[in-house]
């Protein structure tokens, strides 16, 4: 800061960089009230500080021309790691959604749904689509898949007592919507806070494409 | 983090004399400042020499470079107020220097540009052409203006407060505004010299 005179009064005037750090805010509070004050009366500041805030800015936006699109990330290869796992959340997630979807149909429907005979186990789920819808709601159509792998899921498990018959156990999956379904595999899961032991049928992108319980009973749920 | 750390970290077993070192408590307390210091600053620094230099592969390099040379400093490593602007300025002094050593592929980049300029393109590729030709611009100016002025620009444009830009640099508080008005001066004659007045 230097003292300047103007009319016969002395007058605080302030330096480059002060007016430069008032331009970024990076004055103490008390400053920048002075600072406001003076460049309203002083022209040669207020000259200086139109030229440096102009400059400041023409600077600045040729400087973020460098920016780059992406974050900064330390050169780690986690972030493969923790990608693949945010993946597999989602399709956790969706997995989840699908099957409380599935368990929400099964309970509505589960006297209606039109059941087709199991196929002959090959080693993929293969589509069904042929298989005419039931009069119930499309999207809860009947398919007949075959487990991938049926052997597991019957001994791992086995089967307390089935009740709705053709939903439990061997019988035929349900499918979730009403688009083919090319292949896929079988998870193993438990549903709800009583386990209910369920299958769901995952497809290559990691949707739940069709479910059927293993040990399901659709009366047991008031209380034990 | 693990697989720079490790490469950068043969601080404990690097060029410690018993002169430097004091023993085994103090090659440990070394590394684990070494470790602190890289986990805060080796990501800004990397994002810093990318812009810079616009290759962020040779900014990892030269990034990872700066600090297993800081590895072996254990002087320097003691104390963390010095050695943080040691690591700004070696690594900007490290990645002008590449810039210069690359100005002839860099040169021969713009004139293929500027003749697919005069040929005539797509509006888009057209726009992406001439911010990459600015971009040239801005990284040449920079690399033509003294390290710590391109520093200083590199670091506010990184949105580092007065404050965080003085620790980085090893300046006073109070001057970084007056540097600061200095180096954009600077920046501004130099690129209007070189470009024109077309800021």
């Amino acid at each position: 800061m230097s003292d300047c005179w103007s009319e016969g009064q002395p007058k605080e005037c302030w330096s480059e960089g002060q007016l430069r750090a008032y331009i970024d805010r990076e004055l103490p509070a008390e400053e920048v009230e002075r600072v406001t004050a003076h460049l309203e009366q002083c022209s040669e500041c207020g000259d200086l500080w139109a030229e440096l805030a102009g400059r400041a800015d023409r600077v600045s936006a040729l400087m973020r021309e460098l920016s780059e699109p992406g974050p900064v990330v330390a050169p780690v290869r986690k972030p493969f790691v923790r990608r693949s796992v945010r993946r597999w959340a989602g399709a956790a997630a969706a997995l989840a959604a699908g099957v409380m979807l599935g368990t929400v149909a099964l309970r509505k429907h589960a006297t209606e749904v039109a059941v087709a005979p199991p196929a002959s186990p090959p080693a993929v789920v293969e589509s069904a689509a042929g298989i005419p819808d039931s009069p119930v709601e499309t999207a809860h159509s009947a398919v007949a898949l075959a487990p991938a792998r049926p052997a597991r899921s019957v001994s791992s498990r086995p089967i307390r007592k089935p009740a709705a018959s053709g939903l439990t156990g061997d019988g035929p999956f349900l499918a979730l919507d009403n688009e083919p379904i090319e292949s896929g595999v079988v998870w193993r899961v438990e549903l709800g806070p009583r386990a209910v032991p369920a299958e769901v049928v995952v497809d290559s992108e990691g949707r739940p494409r069709a479910i059927r319980l293993i040990d399901f009973k659709p009366n047991h749920g008031g209380g034990k | 983090m693990g697989d720079v750390l490790s490469s950068v970290q043969p601080a404990e077993e690097f060029a410690l004399t018993p002169a430097e070192g004091s023993g085994a408590s103090g090659r440990r307390a070394a590394g684990a400042r070494l470790e602190a210091i890289f986990r805060e600053h080796y990501p800004r620094v990397v994002g810093l020499l990318a812009r810079l230099m616009g290759d962020r592969g040779q900014a990892e390099e030269i990034a990872a470079d700066t600090f297993s040379k800081l590895a072996g400093r254990p002087l320097l490593l003691q104390d963390r107020d010095d050695c943080t602007p040691w690591v700004y300025r070696v690594a900007t002094n490290a990645g002008l220097d590449a810039m210069r050593s690359n100005s002839r592929r860099r040169r021969r980049e713009e004139e293929s540009q500027a003749a697919i300029l005069r040929s005539g393109a797509p509006s888009d590729a057209l726009d992406e052409m001439l911010r990459a030709e600015r971009r040239g611009h801005v990284r040449a100016v920079l690399a033509a203006l003294k390290p710590r002025d391109a520093q200083l620009l590199l670091l506010r444009a990184d949105g580092l407060a007065y404050r965080e830009v003085a620790e980085t640099l090893g300046i006073q508080p109070g001057s970084v505004g007056t540097l600061l008005a200095r180096a954009e001066a600077e920046f501004e004659r130099k690129f209007r010299a070189r470009y024109g007045d077309h800021l």
